[in-house]
């Protein structure tokens, strides 16, 4: 009997929850694209959008632009998979994408912006500096790097917002885009 | 031959059917349930300080004025909250340049039509948002008005958003791409 009431509460209970928060905020191949650390919600902000995605950026309170203009993809950890913070430096490094326009910001792990004197809370393709062949690198810090520094103060945990402006996106295609890197330099 | 734990031989499989059931339908419920306990919506954060049928331009997003989590700073957006429960509304937009768009999104956050701004021309956008009642075919939720033209968008629900979106390249742009987005309109049709 306690053993029947057990599997009931593992099974049901814990696996029926458990696997619906995992579907909401982690997402699965079914509903997200992934590119090493960046994931992108395939049907985000749109009408025929799955339970999974809609959960998912309802709960967030977030209004995505629609997949079908733009994908919008999303970092909360670096390509060796451990989580991003505040008090690392990080470099992103790779090739420009070919998006018409697109752009880079940091967040705080509740999506706020972190306040800095210079309000430098994003690069885009009409500002960022490139080097000679093409690349583009761009350091997150707490204290000021020479280049394309992006200011991460205190804030703890961090998020990375990666938005590609195409008329068809990738997002609706399924195509797997390389995306930068981004590489943990030092940690205090 | 694996030996199974003393536990394992209690477990009935009626009991494992019922499980494996019952977490299927906890997840499904969960999965509908849980955005209902979201503080607040993204529509509902943007629309609690806008006027009624009339577009604004919000201002240039920052730390300190950011409505909406995972808001993209180098985006500029001029926004229209309608009700068409009182007559069409008429909508009017201009898309000078790549990367602008103009979207419209229910209640529950879903963009369900969307202008992008035409490739190597400035684009100017013109149309009309008619109720849902004014659909010929309404009760079976197909068709389009009987007065419905291609400029006229019929809606679902009565409420939503009109989001004008601007990418920001740079702050040289600002006052250009603000001038751009006051020329946007949203109001009630004098038809």
């Amino acid at each position: 009997m306690i053993a029947n009431v057990i599997l009931f509460v593992g099974l049901a209970v814990v696996g029926g929850l458990g696997s619906s928060w995992y579907m909401i905020e982690k997402g699965a191949s079914l509903t997200t694209i992934r590119s090493g650390p960046w994931v992108a919600w395939k049907s985000a902000g749109r009408a025929d959008a799955d339970p999974y995605t809609r959960a998912h950026f309802l709960r967030r309170g977030m209004l995505p632009v629609s997949s079908s203009l733009a994908t919008t993809f999303q970092a909360t950890a670096d390509s060796d998979g451990k989580t991003l913070y505040s008090s690392c430096d990080y470099l992103i490094e790779g090739q420009e994408p070919s998006a018409s326009f697109w752009s880079l910001a940091v967040f705080d792990d509740t999506g706020q912006l972190i306040p800095n004197p210079g309000e430098r809370y994003a690069f885009n393709s009409a500002n960022v500096m490139r080097s000679a062949n093409g690349q583009i690198d761009i350091r997150l810090a707490r204290s000021a790097r020479p280049g394309n520094w992006l200011p991460t103060g205190g804030a703890g945990r961090i998020s990375l917002l990666f938005t590609l402006e195409e008329p068809r996106s990738s997002a609706e295609d399924g195509r797997v885009l390389q995306l930068p890197t981004i590489r943990r330099l030092a940690c205090r | 031959m694996p030996v199974m734990p003393h536990w394992f031989r209690h477990l009935s499989w009626q009991a494992l059917l019922v499980s494996l059931v019952s977490g299927g339908i906890i997840h499904i419920v969960a999965t509908l349930v849980i955005p209902q306990f979201a503080t607040a919506s993204g529509v509902k954060r943007v629309s609690a300080a806008l006027p009624l049928n009339n577009m604004k331009v919000l201002p240039r997003i920052t730390a300190e004025n950011q409505i909406l989590p995972f808001a993209g700073p180098d985006v500029r957006l001029a926004v229209c909250r309608y009700d068409v429960s009182n007559g069409p509304i008429n909508v009017s937009a201009v898309l000078p340049d790549k990367g602008w768009s103009l979207g419209i999104y229910s209640m529950q956050g879903d963009n369900f039509y969307v202008v992008p701004a035409p490739d190597f021309r400035r684009g100017e956008v013109n149309f009309q948002l008619i109720p849902p009642a004014e659909k010929v075919l309404g009760f079976f939720n197909i068709g389009r008005s009987i007065e419905a033209s291609a400029s006229q968008i019929p809606v679902a629900q009565a409420q939503g958003l009109i989001i004008v979106r601007a990418p920001m390249r740079g702050r040289a742009y600002q006052a250009e791409i603000e001038a751009e987005l006051q020329r946007a309109q949203c109001g009630l049709s004098s038809r």
